[in-house]
């Protein structure tokens, strides 16, 4: 592929997917100027990529897998103790991020935001995170199970799982509306 | 009504969005990142190959005796201003690793200690010099500083991140186009392995850490000890 072509091809994926990835990020690092950097980590590594002549099978798979993987880099470099490993009922391990709520009053988000993010708080965080993934997020159980390495079942298991202990905690079928 | 309020903050989460500034200014620092198949930047190359002619255009157009004076230059004399804020910070610009660029802070730190020195056997250092060297040490002393911290990312950053293992589950790699899937090893002995890489590197950051921190502080302790003196000496006279 021609210089100009990649570049053309990654500004066309830079618009498509810029916001998803920033809002992964930021509901995670819950500091926009964090963000923002770890933003422009990701695409520069998907410039980095496209430059070698790598072909990215699953452009959106990639930049995710990407943001995740910088988001735990960050957390272990600026907030080691917010850091958990868990190990899900299909035996996989998954690193979790747990970030604390006063993150979030810096992002400027309406009280209803505010107020689901705090009740994800209440729930274990490996659940929290499938939550935000499946409803935020909105990732299929498929793009889950890519994003963590995991079979398409294991993710499917963990949501049911995630939404149960909520229904269970708060009262709320997330699913059924 | 808790389900109102749950869709709606589920959709205002949705909404969250960069502004067209940010999404702007992220894309322009990224393509400023240099086009993705180059890794040194151009400049960088032309100045360490054209290395000697540009000293020598330096020289020529200075004039070889301004050069060279301000290299013996010490603070209150002419071509001090030269040698600090034109011949230096060109060093400055030619010195590419990490390491270098440590050495380099570490020598202009020791080059103000010298000052000092000369200028006590001498006999003519004053309040105003004492300061001018104060605040050019304490200038050399952060890019010391800054230039530590860089170096301990760049050592952390060459380790294998697991996230390399991981991407190379959606990238189609080789000129066939085969698929190439690696499945992350979750093996107990694996996890062993990581931890007691960890705790190496842990251990190994703390030691260059602590290198870095006693250079910075022998060199703190050099430079008091100096201007201490000029002190010492006007005590004793005065008792």
């Amino acid at each position: 592929m021609k210089e100009i072509e990649i570049k053309n091809h990654f500004e066309n994926v830079y618009k498509s997917f810029s916001d998803e990835i920033f809002r992964f990020i930021l509901l995670r690092v819950g500091s926009r100027e964090d963000a923002l950097d770890i933003l422009q980590e990701v695409f520069f590594k998907f410039w980095q990529t496209l430059g070698k002549g790598e072909a990215i099978l699953k452009e959106k798979a990639f930049l995710f897998k990407v943001a995740r993987n910088k988001v735990i880099d960050w957390y272990k470099k600026k907030k080691p103790a917010s850091l958990e490993s868990f190990f899900g009922e299909d035996g996989e391990e998954m690193e979790v991020v747990i970030p604390d709520e006063e993150s979030y009053v810096k992002i400027n988000l309406s009280s209803e935001a505010s107020w689901v993010l705090g009740m994800l708080s209440e729930i274990p965080p490996l659940h929290a995170e499938m939550i935000k993934m499946r409803f935020v997020e909105n990732m299929t159980p498929a793009e889950i199970a890519e994003l963590l390495s995991i079979s398409g079942n294991a993710a499917s298991l963990r949501i049911n799982r995630a939404l149960a202990v909520f229904r269970a905690k708060l009262g709320i079928d997330l699913e059924n509306g | 009504m808790e389900k109102e309020k749950l869709q709606k903050g589920i959709n205002d989460l949705n909404k969250i969005r960069l502004s067209e500034e940010e999404r702007a200014l992220i894309l322009s620092k990224v393509l400023a990142g240099g086009s993705p198949v180059w890794t040194v930047s151009p400049w960088v190359v032309f100045m360490k190959t054209h290395l000697v002619a540009l000293t020598s255009l330096f020289v020529l157009c200075l004039g070889g005796y301004v050069a060279v004076a301000s290299e013996k230059a010490l603070p209150g004399e002419v071509f001090y201003g030269v040698k600090v804020n034109i011949t230096e910070p060109a060093r400055d610009l030619i010195k590419i690793m990490p390491e270098e660029k440590i050495d380099w802070q570490e020598e202009k730190a020791k080059r103000r200690i010298e000052e000092a020195k000369l200028l006590v056997a001498e006999d003519k250092i004053d309040e105003k010099k004492k300061e001018e060297i104060n605040n050019l040490f304490e200038k050399h002393k952060d890019e010391f500083k800054k230039v530590s911290e860089k170096e301990i990312e760049t050592e952390e950053k060459k380790r294998p991140e697991k996230s390399d293992d991981a991407e190379k589950g959606v990238i189609i790699e080789n000129k066939n186009n085969e698929k190439k899937r690696d499945k992350l090893d979750d093996d107990s002995d694996d996890k062993e392995e990581k931890e007691k890489e960890e705790d190496a590197w842990k251990t190994r950051k703390e030691e260059l850490q602590k290198r870095l921190d006693e250079r910075l502080k022998k060199l703190e302790e050099s430079k008091n000890k100096v201007l201490e003196k000029k002190k010492d000496r006007a005590e004793k006279i005065d008792r």
